[in-house]
């Protein structure tokens, strides 16, 4: 899962695959969600603090196969940014769209729904989590 | 039961933490990195960190990657959390292969999943199966590629 921060409007945007849904039924029957930050490998920081966002999600109706379908422009700015920060560090995801045979089997993995989160409490510590700074945002 | 455990145990020990999910005294989702424990004769994991989540269903997700995100080794244990004084029990139900258990039948299962769930999502929503934009796959890969934005 790659999380965007748009930050025009203060959300956090995935692009999920309908190949792996399970995180939009859950959203679809109940909001509430929690997104945790808390293992660094690979993103090049050395002991950052973790960070926990509670907040509420929606996902959208329209399947979208290509970023350029995605109206928002500050969503699709957001997502197209994280995209290709993604694909500089893991170019081997290009193995699904490596040939044809890859690609009838893997096609898939490009449907993608927008979930869109709303945060609604931001911590962030080290440690025990009880101890940790907060900020409620909405 | 018996073989849920055996996976818990086998998978468990290669990780030296994971991600607790359960609900929050709001009775809202919150998840918190900690270190379980085996405890193979109750057949539970043992969790010493202090959270604040309380009893009831929960999952722990162990999950990793290497430094360029690939070789990623996963799984999801779901059951229920038990509070007994200072500390947590983890008492397993469920356990659901991700990325890398079991070598190379975890890409024909993600491969055979992934084409079946979406298949019923598109047969439940009433759409029809969309195209994947190559074109465009092929762009960000090449943009991904350049010298100029490798920095």
């Amino acid at each position: 899962m790659l999380p965007s921060i748009e930050w025009k409007s203060g959300r956090i945007v995935i692009a999920t695959s309908i190949g792996l849904p399970q995180k939009v039924y859950n959203i679809r029957r109940r909001p509430d969600v929690s997104l945790l930050f808390s293992e660094p490998t690979g993103s090049g920081l050395t002991d950052p603090f973790s960070v926990l966002v509670e907040g509420s999600a929606e996902v959208s109706d329209t399947l979208f196969t290509s970023l350029s379908q995605i109206d928002d422009a500050d969503v699709r700015a957001a997502l197209d940014r994280d995209a290709l920060a993604l694909l500089r560090r893991q170019p081997a995801v290009g193995i699904y769209a490596s040939n044809p045979v890859a690609r009838a089997l893997m096609d898939w993995y490009f449907f993608r729904l927008l979930v869109m989160v709303t945060p609604r409490r931001i911590s962030w510590g080290r440690g025990n989590p009880r101890e940790w700074d907060a900020l409620d945002v909405a | 039961m018996r073989s849920t455990w055996r996976k818990v145990r086998r998978e468990a020990a290669r990780f030296e933490s994971g991600v607790l999910s359960g609900l929050g005294p709001a009775n809202t989702p919150v998840s918190v990195r900690c270190s379980p424990r085996l405890d193979s004769e109750r057949r539970v994991l043992l969790i010493d960190d202090p959270f604040p989540v309380v009893p009831g269903a929960a999952s722990i997700l162990f999950h990793r990657h290497d430094q360029r995100l690939w070789s990623l080794r996963s799984c999801l244990i779901s059951g229920l959390l038990i509070a007994k004084g200072e500390q947590w029990i983890f008492r397993p139900r469920r356990f659901t292969p991700g990325m890398g258990v079991g070598g190379l039948r975890s890409y024909v299962r993600l491969l055979v999943n992934g084409r079946k769930a979406t298949n019923q999502y598109l047969a439940a929503a009433g759409l029809p199966r969309p195209k994947a934009v190559w074109e465009d796959v092929e762009e960000l890969l090449r943009l991904a590629a350049s010298p100029e934005l490798r920095g």
